[in-house]
């Protein structure tokens, strides 16, 4: 079977970029970021190679590309808050804070300001990915499958190959 | 083995004839099972005990090599569905996990979201539907798989078409054409869900049955 490597970075790559600082709220219509990154991996994996995989296949995919796009956008999230001072994070909570803030309860509105204005340490960095880690294998996976089961290059079933 | 039948020719090409004949009339109930077979779902309407399409509904539930596919899937999207909804009874810390954890995938916009004694849980009306269509969409692909609408590039249509109640849905609310409730959104979240869970339960599936044909092997 031909390596998957090149593919699954590439799937990475654009889960990568569409999980970055503003690009990253897709992911708020049901991990769509995800989906369309894992689906890329299986995508360029069966076009390359003119092949059928299976749903596993797919799955295992599809979760890989996930987590590899998840851990880089960490890291470059962080650079982007820590370096630049970019804060996506704030804009998102300001926006939420303008339109449902009057409803909201004082302590409850407080804690959201608080949170809001809190500094991204490495620590906070490192337990939000952790906590990610274990959202997006599961959408990579169903991404993966979706991705498997619509690109079959090498017809309806399977390719087979020797191990 | 081809019966004969008075006259010298077979049964079989008597039925042939007759076939050629007749003038095909298709009634709406032809029509409607015509539509329903197009879907897959008289596979699960049509089954009378001890018929041959009862068999194959029993093979599916419970002794193809990949019948339990679906039990798994349906196990796994009930935890989840149950995860983001017992949120008011976790201890503290893990509350805030799963928040932080959910928040990758939901806005969590507290007056959009549901609470259970006051306290807001893991994600919003519209992604509470769909959580909960996924073990439902299980339950369904165990008595109805193989519907042709989710095959091949027909699966993309597909979930673009079941997403379009909840864009609906969202665009007439943002563009203030009207108002979306709690219900609409759960609704046209679990319209999607249910798609979504299908393919979702016919891929643990399929991973399922290639497991066990490779210990087979």
């Amino acid at each position: 079977m031909p390596s998957k490597q090149q593919s699954i970075i590439l799937g990475g790559i654009v889960v990568t970029i569409l999980s970055t600082s503003y690009l990253g709220m897709i992911n708020v219509i049901c991990c769509l970021g995800v989906l369309i990154g894992s689906g890329v991996a299986v995508w360029h994996y069966t076009e390359t190679n003119e092949l059928t995989i299976k749903t596993g296949d797919g799955a295992k995919m599809g979760a890989l590309a996930a987590i590899f796009g998840l851990v880089v956008a960490s890291i470059l999230n962080y650079i982007l808050i820590a370096v630049f001072d970019i804060r996506s994070d704030q804009v998102f909570s300001q926006y939420i804070l303008n339109m449902v803030g009057d409803t909201l309860p004082p302590d409850q509105y407080d804690e959201m300001v608080d949170e809001m204005n809190a500094p991204v340490t490495i620590g906070k960095a490192l337990q939000g990915m952790l906590w990610g880690l274990l959202v997006y294998p599961a959408f990579g996976a169903i991404g993966g499958i979706i991705g498997a089961k619509m690109f079959k290059k090498g017809g309806d079933e399977p390719t087979e190959f020797d191990d | 083995m081809v019966d004969v039948v008075p006259g010298g020719a077979s049964k079989s090409e008597t039925q042939v004839l007759k076939e050629k004949l007749s003038v095909p009339r298709i009634c709406s109930r032809q029509l409607r099972k015509r539509w329903f077979r197009r879907l897959g779902l008289l596979n699960f309407c049509e089954h009378t005990r001890g018929s041959t399409e009862w068999n194959l509904l029993k093979e599916n539930l419970y002794r193809s090599p990949g019948h339990s596919g679906w039990m798994i899937a349906f196990g796994i999207t009930f935890l989840l569905a149950a995860g983001v909804t017992l949120t008011p009874v976790y201890p503290e810390w893990l509350r805030a996990g799963v928040m932080e954890a959910f928040g990758f995938v939901c806005h969590q916009l507290p007056t959009r979201s549901p609470h259970i004694y006051d306290v807001q849980l893991a994600v919003c009306h519209r992604c509470m539907g769909i959580y909960w269509a996924l073990p439902a969409a299980a339950i369904l692909y165990a008595f109805t798989r193989g519907i042709r609408a989710l095959e091949g590039r027909r699966i993309l249509t597909t979930v673009l078409l079941a997403g379009i109640p909840a864009a609906v849905d969202w665009g007439g609310d943002v563009l203030g054409i009207w108002s979306n409730t709690p219900a609409s959104r759960i609704i046209t979240g679990s319209i999607f869900g249910i798609v979504a869970g299908y393919i979702l339960a016919e891929g643990i599936s399929d991973i399922v049955r290639d497991r066990k044909t490779k210990k087979a092997q």
